[in-house]
């Protein structure tokens, strides 16, 4: 008891002697506690007689810098707004602080009054304002340099230009940058690039976040969230928003940004869709309702089909564009499945088109779509109402190819009886043999009846046509059922399967026999298939870690005299992306030597740059006999650019453009370049299991175990796509929604529509 | 007035000008006499746009489907009232500088000013 009242007595002296303005105790409360020492320092300056007294001034001066760090601006504020004529340290610091906390009006006003103040807070005010920024005066000192280069930076770096906002940062001197937060605003450079890849998102904002100033700014936390939302929207919701540590508010801003930047409807158009289907055509004055109709409509026409039919009535009652109406009508009765009511309003659709000048081709497909869906629907009257429609326009307007008409004769055979869908399709294939669409109709059609022999025999025969790489790989899956071999025969074998052969051969032993019937089947081949084939064995080569046998290969391949400039030139790119530096780097010297301007020269240092700084800075010393100084510094350029710009690995790919080509369908050269996945054997292995990943993720998901056997070919192709998407799918809404579109695929009309539980 | 949808068909038969019925030799020529009077090396801008049209018009149903399926509507969006602006853009720099002018130490700006 004797202690509090000892206490309160003390706490009650003190008051008093901060009351009058004493300044022996007040010394010592600022001493003891900078933020204490301010509250008594108001008090008592409340009721000084002269509150510009030195000895006021002086103490107000010791306890500014420690608010200011405590972020305490206001309390800045309110202490320099005591004293009538403020020093210039005092209006510094308060200009500093209003700046801190947005009040510019405050820090313009310090900084008309008094010139020293003018000089630091003038660069930061027009830095924040947009406006120029001020010359720096002849021998400044480093603070007020380093104030103006930060300054210029940001200005820069708002007008998105970062090339002068890095040069300007480089102006910062050594000593301030820590303070002036040079590296964090290199970083936020880093994160507005616009070619900043999403890997590296994470790591720069976790860098950023690692920073004192970032981490207790929470404007600056809003502003990161902020720029990500509408350009990486999932991994910020998915994975940083709860690092970025926002209020309640700013999180939801944050949140509704970023759907708003929807990935799949990335467009300004897109945005301002979803903008309006929130707020609905209401929002908007009687004269914009009939568009903005049509636009709720079109941005809500996959996820709410119902709501966006009535969008499009209304937009129609209003009186907008019939034929955007009708056509999201269209769309929106696709989406529900409601194929009978589709086809009636997309032939309403046609026949409107039908009379517009310009409006044939569109009508024609229009026709066939309405075809179609009631072919689905199983309305043979309307589809054939439909086609006849199609088929007249078609006549008319030279649109009737042969092509077309056998997707027409597809579709009549699609709403037909099975026992007549055959004729029809015998009719289609007459017309065009090499149609896709025709062969899988056939399939299908066999599958339909019952008789799997047949539909496996038309995929073989699909599959030696090598006219989609579907039907190659299920002739693969046929034949490897069947224990049938592939056997390469001279002449006739093509790059690509003699590529997926050697895969399977050297995957253990790296050496082949110089007299295999492979290599044989290689000198039969065309120069350009040749080429394409030994890319393809120094792939697999690689692949496998036979690198003394891969380095072998690519020495004998540089040295072939035949070898044409594209041919070498892609050679040169390819390895220098892909090999490994030792056995490059001496071939690249060697081209040096002899066109020192050499272009792809530039391009391969590039390439290697991205995979290993270090190997370049080896090759750049190796180069130095013989080539210009100006010359290096153009390499060196061009390795420190290979992370930002493409271009060498565009040129890459435009290379090998050609020799891709002639190794599919059988040998993907890019996907074994990337370690993506194994080649399949021609004819197939006779366990392999094509589709042992989609059985497994239908299984997990509940599907009925007969689902795969009874989808078509397209079906299946489509299914195996978004499962390999599933596998990479980088979130949870990803994943969501492409099992969404799985079960789209795989719902069939005729069978288990409706039946698939997820 | 004439469906939003047919709009860039018109346009492109303005390009080359040639009427609706125009048939594929009827497009050929006209695109041969634009390219004469408009050659790559005097404006290739206008050459690209003839040469787009063209190809639009020669083959038109490859982009009469990507037309019909658009998952918008092809026309321009309407102004948006003041209450759905979202004006409101991200500049972590300028919130950078204010959390770096409220950390920088007034005494060591003002001591280097003083040094002579």
């Amino acid at each position: 008891m004797a202690k509090r009242k000892r206490k309160e007595r003390r706490q009650k002296q003190q008051a008093k002697a901060i009351q009058q303005g004493d300044l022996g105790a007040l010394r010592a409360i600022v001493e003891r506690n900078p933020e204490a020492g301010a509250s008594a320092l108001v008090t008592a300056l409340q009721s000084a007689a002269d509150p510009n007294e030195s000895s006021f001034l002086q103490l107000a001066e010791q306890v500014i810098d420690s608010l200011r760090d405590k972020g305490r601006h206001d309390q800045v504020l309110r202490l320099v707004a005591l004293f009538p004529s403020p020093s210039t340290p005092l209006r510094l610091a308060r200009a500093l602080s209003a700046l801190a906390i947005g009040d510019d009006a405050t820090a313009s006003a310090d900084a008309s009054a008094d010139a020293r103040v003018h000089a630091f807070v003038a660069p930061l005010l027009a830095a924040l304002h947009g406006t120029k920024i001020p010359r720096t005066p002849p021998k400044a000192p480093p603070s007020v340099r380093s104030i103006l280069a930060l300054s210029r930076a940001v200005a820069a770096t708002t007008t998105g230009s970062s090339t002068p906002a890095r040069t300007a940062l480089r102006a910062v001197d050594a000593k301030w940058a820590p303070r002036l937060g040079k590296r964090e605003l290199g970083l936020v450079l880093d994160l507005q690039a616009k070619r900043l890849p999403w890997y590296n998102v994470a790591p720069v904002v976790r860098t950023l976040l690692k920073s004192s100033l970032v981490r207790a700014h929470a404007p600056s936390r809003r502003a990161i969230a902020m720029e990500l939302a509408p350009r990486f929207p999932e991994l910020l919701l998915d994975m940083l928003l709860p690092e970025l540590n926002l209020s309640p508010e700013d999180r939801a801003a944050v949140s509704l940004r970023a759907s708003l930047a929807d990935t799949a409807l990335d467009s300004e158009q897109a945005r301002v869709s979803r903008l309006i289907a929130s707020a609905g055509a209401a929002a908007f004055p009687p004269e914009h309702r009939p568009v903005a109709h049509l636009f709720a409509g079109f941005a809500t026409v996959r996820a709410e089909p119902k709501q966006a039919k009535a969008c499009f009535d209304a937009a129609i009652a209003a009186g907008a564009d019939l034929g955007e109406a009708l056509r999201g009508r269209v769309l929106a009765d696709t989406v529900l499945q409601n194929d009978r009511e589709a086809a009636k309003t997309c032939l309403r659709l046609a026949k409107l088109l039908e009379r517009e000048p310009d409006g044939a081709p569109l009508a024609l497909l229009a026709a066939k779509t309405a075809a179609t869906a009631a072919a689905f629907a199983q309305d043979l009257h309307a589809a054939r109402e439909a086609l006849t429609l199609a088929r007249a326009i078609g006549e008319r307007t030279g649109l009737l190819d042969a092509k077309r008409q056998a997707e027409f004769l597809i579709i009549e055979s699609k709403g037909s009886h099975i026992n007549k869908a055959g004729a029809f399709l015998e009719q289609a294939m007459a017309l065009d043999p090499r149609n896709v669409e025709v062969w899988q109709a056939r399939v299908d059609l066999a599958r339909a009846r019952g008789r799997a022999k047949e539909a496996e025999d038309l995929i073989l025969q699909a599959g030696e046509l090598q006219i989609d790489e579907g039907f190659v790989a299920l002739a693969r899956q046929v034949r490897a059922k069947r224990g049938e071999r592939w056997e390469p025969e001279p002449g006739k074998a093509t790059a690509g399967e003699l590529a997926a052969e050697l895969y399977h051969r050297i995957e253990n032993n790296p050496d082949l026999d110089p007299n295999d019937d492979l290599l044989r089947c290689r000198a039969e081949l065309s120069p350009t298939a040749r080429v394409a084939f030994d890319m393809a064995y120094w792939a697999t080569l690689s692949s496998f870690d036979h690198d003394d046998a891969a380095e072998g290969l690519l020495r004998a391949a540089w040295a072939d005299p035949d070898l044409d400039d594209h041919a070498r030139n892609a050679w040169v790119l390819l390895a220098a992306d892909y090999g490994a530096p030792e056995s490059v780097i001496p071939l690249l010297v060697e081209r040096a030597t002899k066109d020192p301007n050499d272009r792809i020269l530039l391009l391969a240092c590039g390439l290697m740059g991205i995979q290993d700084k270090s190997q370049v800075n080896h090759l750049i010393a190796q180069l130095a006999p013989f080539l210009s100084r100006s010359r290096l510094n153009e390499i060196r350029g061009a390795v420190y650019r290979s992370l930002h710009d493409r271009s060498a690995e565009d040129t890459l790919l435009q290379l090998l453009k050609p020799f891709f080509s002639v190794l599919q369908p059988h040998y993907s050269l890019k996907a074994v370049l990337d370690g993506e996945v194994p080649v399949p054997r021609v004819y197939g292995d006779e366990d392999e299991d094509e589709d042992s990943l989609l059985r497994d993720v239908l299984g997990t998901l509940g599907a009925p175990s007969d689902l795969l056997e009874n989808a078509s070919l397209e079906q299946l192709v489509e299914a195996r796509k978004i499962v390999e998407a599933i596998a990479t799918a980088q979130s949870k809404n990803k994943v969501g929604r492409l099992v969404e579109r799985l079960r789209d695929v795989l719902e069939d009309p005729t069978n288990h529509r409706g039946s698939i539980p997820f | 007035m004439p469906l939003l949808i047919t709009e860039p068909f018109r346009r492109a038969r303005d390009v080359l000008q040639v009427a609706a019925d125009a048939d594929a030799k009827a497009i050929r020529r006209a695109y041969r006499k634009a390219v004469a009077s408009n050659p790559p090396d005097r404006d290739a801008d206008k050459f690209r746009e003839i040469r787009s049209a063209y190809e639009f018009l020669s083959d038109p149903m490859p982009r009469a489907e990507q037309l019909l399926m658009h998952l918008m509507p092809h026309a321009s969006p309407p102004p948006l009232p003041d209450s759905l602006q979202q004006s409101e853009d991200a500049h972590i720099e300028r919130e950078l500088l204010r959390a770096i002018v409220g950390k920088i130490s007034v005494r060591a700006l003002l001591e280097e000013l003083e040094t002579p």
